[in-house]
């Protein structure tokens, strides 16, 4: 720099010299930048070496954090009621499904990366919902296989909705501890297949005041222009499949509106009574972390319990799940 | 392949877990089963492939996700040398890939563990004598990995690269949770053909080149 700047003093006495002068100084300004090369390359080696251990870090504070939330907040409450098989069953079940969705689920930890940044709600993903939400509630495997997937719609919410209706009656009544569920999307259409190898009913045999099949499976997919299919021998078990058509637009929305405001007044009502039923049995369907000061013989069995559901006592398989899921529809009409 | 029945099948595990094969083997045992006995155990991949090696048992229980390459290592290391063992993948995985990639390397069947130990004892038996086992989860992922939803596929090998819509029909049904009586009796088809269908499925997942088996499970997504 020094040479560069005695250079150029020198071109004040000689005019001429002024452009050797600045060719001069720009050599000497890319000689430092050459000579200072590594210290840029490393100096751009740690920001990165920086920024994939803060990545790394943050990502180990995630797991641990997961861990922490789910399987050792799981682990302890089992240590807590070893007694109760049922409960620790179910609580085994639930955090085997949450950590298999963390893991492997579409949006899940083990997914490729591009996959995570799509919270789109899918078939898939709302039917494994159901089916978790019937596996807690009540303390059975539900083990869906769905193959194919498609964004939602309200057609397709009548579906899960359906879909659950029917693991709801086959938990209640079927006498099994699995149901099968699956689920494919083809050729425009999507299907359910709900399955027991349980006690099995009599469809013809089943009378008319029974609202649960009738309404919350046969109606809600006849009103979103599905069918549902009831397959059941008494003795061997019981399948429903329901299969409503996939829009490929948005082209119904308007004249299902009315459709969808009944399907949701009548799940409302259905999740309240629900929740009344819950909290008046000790709220399995709670997050595990409430439960801590409760006793666990709180938890009786739903199955087998028929003062419980003195309407339903002497229903078929498939029966009368929500009396209260009719009246509040039809007041609400 | 095939066993003779007059002698119990010779079943292998292989799993990471200690106490997840203790756990199979109490179950096996406490069944009073006499058509299976454990051979022996491994808790590695290497272990594995020298006891194999050493003393080849009929069926190998085989986990999928293990330090060192997992059960595909094993496959890869045992099925060419011993191809008349017998390999059942048993694994919590939920990954299709991983599951794709151990039937793809030799496995017959793949089960989920929360199977119960008499269907575990059956589903030995039966991929003793040369039948592949299906759980509903295996069934779906062939399904999967087998549809054109993704677009038009190279079929370079039809005979390989595309199920048959009776094979497909089964499939579903195996995916629904049929047993193999129950499906027949729904096709109107005896259990053989049902047999037939299953282990032809198997071997078009074992030896087609679709794009999608390779790679379908990066690609699974929607309609």
């Amino acid at each position: 720099m020094i040479g560069g700047l005695a250079v150029f003093a020198l071109g004040q006495l000689d005019f001429n010299a002024v452009r050797s002068a600045l060719i001069a100084v720009l050599l000497t300004l890319v000689g430092v930048a050459i000579i200072t090369i590594p210290w840029w390359l490393r100096l751009v080696r740690d920001l990165g070496d920086e920024r994939r251990g803060r990545v790394q870090e943050r990502e180990r504070a995630e797991i641990a954090a997961h861990l922490h939330d789910s399987v050792l907040q799981t682990l302890a409450l089992i240590q807590r009621q070893p007694g109760d098989a049922r409960e620790v069953q179910r609580l085994a079940r639930s955090q085997e499904r949450q950590l298999r969705t963390w893991l492997y689920g579409p949006a899940g930890y083990a997914s490729a990366g591009e996959a995570q940044a799509r919270p789109v709600s899918t078939l898939a993903v709302a039917l494994s919902e159901a089916a978790g939400e019937v596996e807690d509630t009540y303390a059975i495997a539900v083990t869906p296989v769905i193959v194919g997937d498609v964004p939602m719609d309200q057609h397709l919410a009548a579906l899960v909705a359906a879909a659950r209706e029917a693991m709801v009656n086959a938990a209640k009544h079927a006498g099994v501890q699995e149901v099968s569920v699956y689920a494919e999307v083809e050729d425009g259409t999507a299907s359910v297949f709900v399955r027991d190898r349980g006690s099995g009913f009599d469809p013809a045999a089943v009378g008319v005041d029974r609202r649960g099949l009738a309404d919350s499976i046969r109606g809600r997919m006849e009103r979103h222009g599905g069918t549902a299919t009831v397959r059941s021998t008494p003795g061997e078990g019981t399948e429903i499949e329901l299969s409503v058509s996939v829009s490929s637009g948005a082209d119904s929305a308007a004249d299902s509106a009315a459709d969808s405001a009944a399907d949701s007044a009548a799940d409302s009502a259905q999740w309240s009574a629900d929740q009344a039923r819950q909290s008046a049995e000790g709220a399995p369907g709670q997050p595990s972390g409430q439960r801590f000061g409760q006793p666990s013989g709180q938890y009786p069995g739903r199955l087998d319990d028929p003062s419980r559901e003195p309407a339903d006592a002497d229903a078929g398989p498939v029966g009368g799940t929500v009396q209260a899921h009719a009246e509040t529809k039809g007041a609400s009409r | 392949m095939s066993h003779p029945v007059n002698h119990p099948v010779r079943v292998f595990l292989v799993d990471d877990h200690a106490l997840f094969r203790a756990g199979v083997k109490a179950e096996l045992a406490g069944l009073e089963d006499d058509r299976i006995e454990v051979a022996g155990e491994a808790g590695s991949v290497g272990e594995a492939v020298v006891r194999i090696t050493s003393n080849p048992p009929d069926v190998v229980l085989l986990d999928v996700h293990m330090p060192d390459g997992g059960g595909r290592a094993v496959l890869e290391q045992v099925h060419a040398a011993l191809p008349d063992v017998v390999f059942l993948a048993l694994s919590v995985s939920d990954a299709a890939e991983d599951v794709i990639a151990v039937i793809r390397a030799g496995a017959r069947g793949y089960v989920t563990k929360t199977i119960s130990g008499r269907e575990l004892a059956d589903a030995v038996v039966r991929v003793s004598a040369g039948d592949a086992v299906f759980s509903p989860r295996l069934a779906g992922f062939v399904l999967d990995a087998f549809s054109d939803r993704n677009g038009p596929v190279a079929v370079t090998d039809p005979e390989l690269d595309m199920l048959s819509p009776r094979e497909r029909e089964v499939l579903k049904l195996l995916a629904r949770g049929y047993a193999y009586k129950e499906i027949a009796a729904q096709l109107f088809i005896s259990i053989k053909t049902v047999e037939t269908h299953v282990s032809s499925v198997l071997r078009k997942t074992q030896k087609s080149n679709r794009y999608e088996l390779s790679r379908w499970a990066t690609d699974r997504r929607l309609v």
